[in-house]
């Protein structure tokens, strides 16, 4: 506040007070008061609840990762039902080891009881709006394909299964439903660096860059 | 004879003063270590705290969860209905087989169909309800097991953006404070006056360590990835099939470019959860996870996710900051 003019550093200092309190609330009665602090037995408790949750995030996040040891195994299973009540039984490793390079795109085919032409529903729809309900089509079609990689799948194929009613329950009409599945592939980046040499980046949405159809299931719809 | 004497005299004194130094270091270190965390740990999660911070999180958090359940109502009874995308014999065996028996939820189960829609509604105004403030304590609790039961009756369709969600309306529910500031329950029952509260504290504390838990997991997940290492990573999200928003190959003409931004994607995540605890970094880590999460939205259009993040780091703003007061000298540290 009490610049001189022969000194440039005090006079910026004081314009930035000046700036600082403007921008503040004029009034120091608005300053707030220092709050009510808990009982120490209250503390106590709680840090207790603290302790244990933080303990048991951190080790089931730890256990949940690509890549744990039989101890992280162990110690996230002691706090596993835990995690699954408050529903934090996730891995927080997003495109990690490495982003995967390619998309799973799920066709279902339906054949209907007419004859007629089969009719082709996909997963994910680019046509759908608004784009979250886009990602959360892309999230199913990432959990039917994992399904469909499980080792015992015709036993554990709930997903594909489930998926299948539904759409059997959808279109009255549908006779038997098969399940495809296709790698959608991004582009190699050395590959991608060569093509813009070149100028000639071609198109990666073309059928060129789908792996061909893999059959999930076959499903009738009189059985489901 | 005498001066080797006293040398050795002396020599004996240092030792023995030594040997009790080290002894009495030896107990009372345990007990000083033990005393200083636990201070510290008091003054971390139970000084009052500004709640200003939780409340804008609140509104950020009661906005995107109502907007997600609004979407999950455009497909009602393919998402949550029995006949739906997952039916409850799945969703059962979903559970039995990867939550190993573990008690998970969902309310949906135990609405009939022809209810589905009643109920959807009425949780739409719960959800409203918490946004805006009203009987936030309770409302907070409701929202929070409607958004639970909603991600546990499809789990197929959801990702990132609903687990991020759903952490930050666990801990504005648990901390009962997430109405104290810009709420209608502040509005009618104490006019504009916003006080500092232990509960505040406790939730902004937890909302901050587990986005700091996310980002440290993330950025040493990413270690183990010879694409992060090599600067490919970025290039491979960028041209993602299904998930890009828009032809970015031309990125691929800046290789250099992309590379600093894969290591320092890893730099920042690995760096966050030990300098965003710093007031002088605290403001150039915020302005750079803004960024990046607008980049990941730019990108491959999760712009839901991206929010949710954006407003879970919203915890480190400082309240008093945001309500234009001073902010308070940070404790002195003890030296020596």
């Amino acid at each position: 506040m009490n610049s001189e003019p022969d000194q440039p550093g005090a006079a910026r200092a004081s314009w930035l007070d000046r700036l600082k309190n403007w921008s503040r609330y004029p009034d120091p009665k608005s300053e707030p008061a220092p709050g009510h602090r808990w009982p120490s037995w209250v503390c106590w408790l709680v840090s207790a609840l603290l302790l244990f949750h933080v303990t048991a995030t951190v080790a089931c996040e730890l256990a949940d990762q690509w890549a744990t040891s039989s101890l992280t195994r162990q110690v996230g299973r002691w706090f596993w039902s835990y995690i699954v009540l408050i529903n934090q039984d996730y891995a927080h490793a997003y495109f990690a080891p490495n982003p995967e390079p390619r998309t799973p795109v799920v066709t279902a085919r339906l054949r209907f009881k007419t004859g007629g032409p089969y009719h082709d529903v996909r997963l994910p729809d680019k046509s759908t709006q608004p784009r979250i309900r886009y990602v959360r089509q892309i999230a199913m079609a990432w959990h039917l394909t994992h399904e469909s990689k499980e080792v015992d799948f015709a036993k554990h194929w709930y997903w594909a299964r489930s998926y299948a009613k539904h759409l059997c329950r959808a279109h009255p009409d549908c006779d038997r439903i098969s399940l495809l599945v296709q790698w959608h592939r991004a582009p190699n980046p050395n590959k991608l660096l060569d093509a813009i040499a070149r100028s000639a980046v071609p198109d990666y949405d073309s059928d060129d860059w789908f792996s061909p159809p893999q059959l999930i299931g076959e499903f009738a719809c009189d059985d489901l | 004879m005498r001066r080797p004497l006293s040398a050795l005299g002396g020599f004996f004194d240092g030792l023995v003063r030594f040997v009790v130094r080290f002894a009495i270091g030896l107990v009372c270190y345990p007990f000083d270590l033990v005393t200083t965390a636990g201070r510290a740990w008091y003054r971390f999660f139970f000084t009052p705290a500004e709640p200003a911070p939780l409340g804008l999180l609140r509104v950020s958090v009661g906005l995107l969860s109502l907007w997600s359940l609004w979407t999950i109502g455009l497909d009602l009874h393919a998402n949550l209905g029995s006949d739906g995308w997952a039916n409850p014999e799945a969703l059962r065996a979903y559970w039995n087989e990867w939550k190993a028996g573990a008690p998970a939820w969902s309310l949906w189960l135990v609405v009939p169909d022809r209810f589905l829609a009643a109920a959807w509604v009425a949780s739409l105004i719960v959800v409203a309800a918490f946004t805006l403030g009203i009987f936030s304590r309770v409302t907070a609790v409701l929202s929070w097991i409607v958004m639970v039961s909603t991600v546990r009756r499809a789990p197929v369709l959801f990702f990132g953006f609903d687990q991020s969600v759903l952490t930050w309306l666990m801990y504005l529910a648990v901390s009962g404070a997430s109405g104290q500031a810009f709420s209608l329950d502040r509005l009618l029952a104490r006019g504009h006056t916003v006080e500092p509260s232990v509960s505040a504290n406790l939730g902004l504390r937890l909302i901050q360590l587990h986005l700091c838990l996310i980002y440290a997991v993330s950025g040493l997940a990413k270690l183990a990835g010879s694409s992060w290492w090599n600067g490919e990573a970025v290039l491979t999200i960028l041209v993602l099939p299904e998930y890009h928003v828009g032809n970015l190959t031309w990125l691929a003409a800046y290789p250099k470019l992309l590379n600093l931004l894969a290591h320092g994607t890893v730099l920042l995540e690995i760096l966050y959860p030990v300098l965003i605890w710093n007031r002088l970094c605290r403001p150039a880590l915020l302005v750079a996870m803004v960024l990046l999460h607008v980049a990941i939205d730019q990108t491959l259009g999760l712009r839901e996710f991206s929010l949710s993040m954006i407003a879970a780091n919203m915890a480190f703003v400082s309240g008093p900051w945001l309500r234009g007061r001073p902010i308070p000298a940070a404790p002195p540290t003890e030296t020596g």
